[in-house]
């Protein structure tokens, strides 16, 4: 199935500078429905009222975290929007016990910081089909 | 907090020796330990003397906040010039729209390179955050250890301010670096004061 670039995708990071550099990557992608949050509780609110195609977080955010953020997400029973939206996490915790924690808890990918754009499509073709 | 009364040096000397020459006459071995007291004693003064002279109420109320501050404006200023630099890019690519064919596609290929390097903004922001929370545990530290040592061996830390002197007769004093925007100059400030030098 072909990939509807006109979905809507949701970015969390609570630097408004990395949320700039990912929206501008998606842009240049063929991405431009990007809605942007700044933390685990405000991306949670907008998932509750619009229906996204893809989820790009951060890991590490007050007050909720992208990880908390995830398990919420794959926690919302009766609202597969929710519950199965494609989620893919960018961090800079780059533990082997961070990616087993995140892939426990539902992440679709995971990418570490600092990344190329390169990198950002080839996660997201593998967890939303190629582009 | 001890209810013990606190001596001072020499108070602490003057008892122990009182009690060294009491003993003195009738128990050597009693008269050695005193004698281990009094050495112990003295060590304790210095120690007191070396901690004073460290000044740790300054490396809390001065050193610590500073370079929290400091690196609070690097934070700030880095995010301020990574935008900058970003907001350029998207103007660049917006008139590589105007542009067709390979240099469109080459203009477009470098500025996705320098917003890649742009993450380099994220990555210090939560280093320098993580260096922040540190300075913050040495503050805690340093602070229970002043406690615990004006409980214990009466040291009297002071806690006010350090304020480095700057002075125009000393080359030294006047490398800082950078100044916090509070407390810096303007240019207009320099220019006034350059040209009341003139109209001398």
């Amino acid at each position: 199935m072909a990939v509807d670039k006109n979905m809507n995708v949701l970015v969390v990071d609570d630097y408004q500078t990395m949320i700039r550099i990912i929206k501008n990557l998606l842009k240049q992608l063929g991405f431009n429905n990007v809605d942007e949050a700044t933390d685990g509780t405000a991306a949670y609110e907008l998932l509750n009222v619009k229906k996204y195609g893809l989820v790009i977080s951060d890991w590490n955010m007050e007050p909720m975290s992208g990880l908390e953020l995830l398990k919420k997400v794959r926690a919302t029973g009766g609202n597969d929007n929710i519950q199965k939206v494609p989620f893919i996490m960018i961090t800079a915790e780059s533990k082997t016990e961070n990616v087993i924690a995140a892939k426990q808890a539902g992440v679709n990918n995971y990418i570490v910081k600092p990344f190329n754009a390169e990198t950002l499509k080839t996660k997201i073709a593998s967890v939303i089909g190629d582009f | 907090m001890p209810n013990t009364p606190l001596y001072a040096r020499g108070q602490v000397i003057e008892i122990i020796n009182s009690v060294i020459n009491k003993v003195d006459a009738d128990k050597s071995a009693t008269r050695e330990v005193f004698l281990h007291l009094s050495e112990l004693a003295q060590i304790i003064d210095s120690l007191k003397r070396d901690i004073s002279s460290v000044q740790p109420g300054h490396v809390k109320n001065s050193h610590i906040p500073d370079a929290t501050d400091e690196l609070g404006a690097v934070v700030t200023a880095t995010a301020e010039a990574t935008n900058k630099i970003m907001s350029i890019c998207e103007e660049i690519e917006a008139i590589s729209n105007s542009v067709e064919g390979q240099p469109a596609e080459d203009i477009r290929n470098k500025v996705t390179q320098i917003y890649e390097a742009c993450g380099f903004q994220d990555i210090t922001g939560q280093r320098i955050r993580n260096v922040v929370a540190t300075l913050q545990v040495i503050e805690q530290k340093i602070d229970k250890i002043m406690q615990t040592l004006n409980e214990t061996v009466g040291l009297k830390i002071t806690d006010d301010k350090y304020e480095k002197v700057v002075s125009v007769d000393d080359d030294k004093s006047l490398l800082n670096g950078p100044q916090m925007p509070d407390k810096a100059i303007t240019q207009d400030d320099i220019d006034k004061l350059l040209a009341e030098f003139d109209n001398q």
